[in-house]
């Protein structure tokens, strides 16, 4: 009997446990790239959530949306390099143990252990952060980078420009946590 | 005064110019600040010149299809580029860039003195240029009927082959740090295609004519791209003594993917002194005059403001002294709004000012451009000018000028 009420203690918490962080405002995720010279390329999306299960935090940024300024270019990165249709979401998994919070009316930043889910692969990555502290609001922003052949990914060449395979993630939100 | 040798044979030329118009479509030939508005705060992806202009590499062949003409309903990314010339139909290996450009335009110009009309071939180039692992060379010909006379090859008061460029080079460190020499353009502030723009006459650093011979070095790193140009003189001039020694540069910074700032400066040395032409009106002091220091130093930014607008802007501080002519302190400032509410149709703003031994102008400049069709633009320009008058008083000038391009 007890471990069924703990059980459906549980059950009753989960929800209210995902939605202990939200977004709010416009999130912007994206990725910076570098070419030969001074080449240079970014990809911007302002599609973003968090799922938070009071553990672990979940960045899910679905690639989809992502746009370099040129639409042949991101045709040709959704299809051919990140193929999304398959592998359609980069998710970063961060521990809350590792993420130093501020007080209110403070800033923290620091680097945390984390793992990049990308392209079907999935490899553990420090996040460098920066956390701001208004009330309940945190203004975050974030950076990760990358090797884009350790994901499987193809490195882009396109008419005698070949991207650098290494390349940095990022992301920036404002969140409200309970 | 004329530098050049005068002769006749100018009409010989005219098979040339008819070569060119048959071997249409053609190559472009410009650089488009306003670029930014994709990103592109560099110009070495798409330009063999580092600084922009000119020749485009493979990468830049396939980008002028892809993001400047209007696609007519096509999606942008349903466009599938070939980078041979002719639309594709020659191939061309990696390492060979070939293009050709012409430019046709008519000029109205109405002052108080009347109305006058000109037909000008503004380009008529055929470009070639190689960039095969580290090395790298661009070299330009093509025919002029009049102007142009600092680069001409030949020698005649009309029908001129010219060259406005010729250069050979190394680049290395990743592509990032490059050793040019030849005869180049001038790195100095926004290599826009308005080369009559007071910020490019006034300069002397249009991409038109004023291109120098002497040994360049570039840095085109991620969010810094530098020239430094050591100027040896321009060796088309026959009189020696015109020729301009001295050094031209340009450092700019990208904060983002979407503004840069930049520095130029420039100091030359000439045994005599070029007239300048920014302002027809005022009989230039320091015309032919001995001994003259040339100075230009300022500062340039592109913007991509967001969405269809990209702004740009200049400003030059100008100094100029020679042996008994007062030292001349003046400036010069451009500033351009470009708004593109559909791929391929640019309605383009710019308000500039001048002022230069003693007098100030003023001009406005309402232009449409649209790249039409692939390698295909057409062009006008409306152009409101107030010339500053010696003692006082301006000379209103009013041109409308329209240009039809086919480049590639």
């Amino acid at each position: 009997m007890r471990r069924h009420v703990t059980l459906v203690t549980v059950l009753l918490a989960l929800p209210l446990l995902a939605a202990a962080t939200r977004v709010t405002g416009e999130p912007t995720a994206g990725f910076h790239g570098r070419g030969p010279g001074g080449f240079s390329l970014e990809g911007t999306t302002h599609q973003l959530r968090i799922e938070d299960d009071g553990t672990v935090l979940k960045i899910v940024v679905p690639l989809g949306g992502l746009q370099t300024g040129i639409s042949l270019r991101d045709r040709h990165m959704r299809e051919k390099y990140l193929e999304v249709e398959k592998y359609p979401d980069a998710v970063l998994e961060l521990p809350w143990s590792a993420v130093k919070l501020p007080e209110d009316g403070r800033t923290s930043e620091g680097t945390a252990p984390g793992k990049m889910s990308l392209h079907g692969q999935s490899h553990d990555v420090q996040v460098k952060y920066r956390i701001a502290r208004t009330g309940n609001r945190y203004q975050v922003t974030g950076t990760v980078p990358l090797n884009i052949t350790n994901y499987g990914i193809d490195v882009p060449s396109y008419f005698g420009i070949t991207v650098q395979p290494d390349v940095e993630a990022s992301a920036s939100f404002t969140a409200e946590r309970a | 005064m004329s530098l050049r040798r005068g002769s006749s044979h100018g009409r010989a030329l005219w098979p040339l110019a008819l070569v060119l118009v048959l071997a249409l479509p053609v190559a472009r030939a410009h650089a488009y600040p306003w670029m930014i508005r994709h990103g592109y705060t560099n110009c070495s992806g798409c330009h063999v010149d580092p600084s922009g202009f000119g020749l485009l590499t493979e990468y830049g062949r396939a980008q002028a299809q892809v993001v400047l003409p209007t696609l007519w309903g096509k999606a942008p990314e349903e466009v599938e580029p070939t980078t041979g010339i002719v639309y594709g139909a020659v191939p061309l290996p990696s390492w060979l860039n070939v293009g050709l450009s012409l430019r046709g335009a008519v000029l109205s110009t109405t002052t108080s003195q009347g109305t006058k009309w000109r037909d000008i071939l503004m380009i008529a180039d055929l470009r070639a240029g190689v960039t095969a692992g580290p090395f790298l060379a661009s070299a330009s010909i093509g025919y002029v009927p009049t102007g142009a006379t600092l680069a001409a090859l030949t020698n005649s008061q009309r029908d001129n082959l010219v060259s406005r460029e010729h250069w050979l080079g190394v680049r290395v460190v990743n592509q990032k740090l490059y050793f040019l020499g030849g005869r180049m353009n001038l790195p100095f502030g926004l290599r826009n295609v308005e080369h009559t723009s007071f910020v490019r006459s006034a300069t002397r650093t249009d991409t038109n004519s004023a291109q120098q011979y002497g040994g360049q070095v570039v840095w085109d790193g991620p969010g810094l791209r530098a020239g430094l140009m050591g100027i040896a003189g321009n060796f088309l001039l026959d009189d020696s003594a015109y020729r301009e020694q001295g050094y031209s540069g340009y450092v700019e910074g990208a904060f983002s993917n979407a503004f840069t700032l930049g520095l130029s400066s420039l100091v030359t040395h000439a045994d005599r002194g070029l007239g300048s032409i920014a302002n027809p009106f005022v009989l230039d002091p320091f015309s032919g005059a001995a001994d003259d220091w040339r100075q230009a130093h300022g500062l340039f930014s592109r913007w991509h403001v967001g969405g269809p607008w990209v702004l740009l802007a200049e400003a030059d501080l100008l100094v100029q002294s020679a042996s008994g002519v007062p030292r001349d302190w003046g400036g010069t400032g451009f500033l351009q709004a470009d708004y593109q509410p559909l791929q391929g149709l640019h309605f383009i703003f710019t308000g500039e000012g001048l002022h230069q031994n003693q007098v100030t102008s003023y001009g406005a400049w309402f232009s449409i451009s649209w790249f039409f069709f692939t390698y295909a633009e057409v062009r006008l320009d409306t152009i409101f000018t107030e010339f500053g008058l010696p003692g006082g008083g301006h000379e209103p000038s009013f041109s409308v000028l329209g240009q039809l391009h086919f480049s590639m």
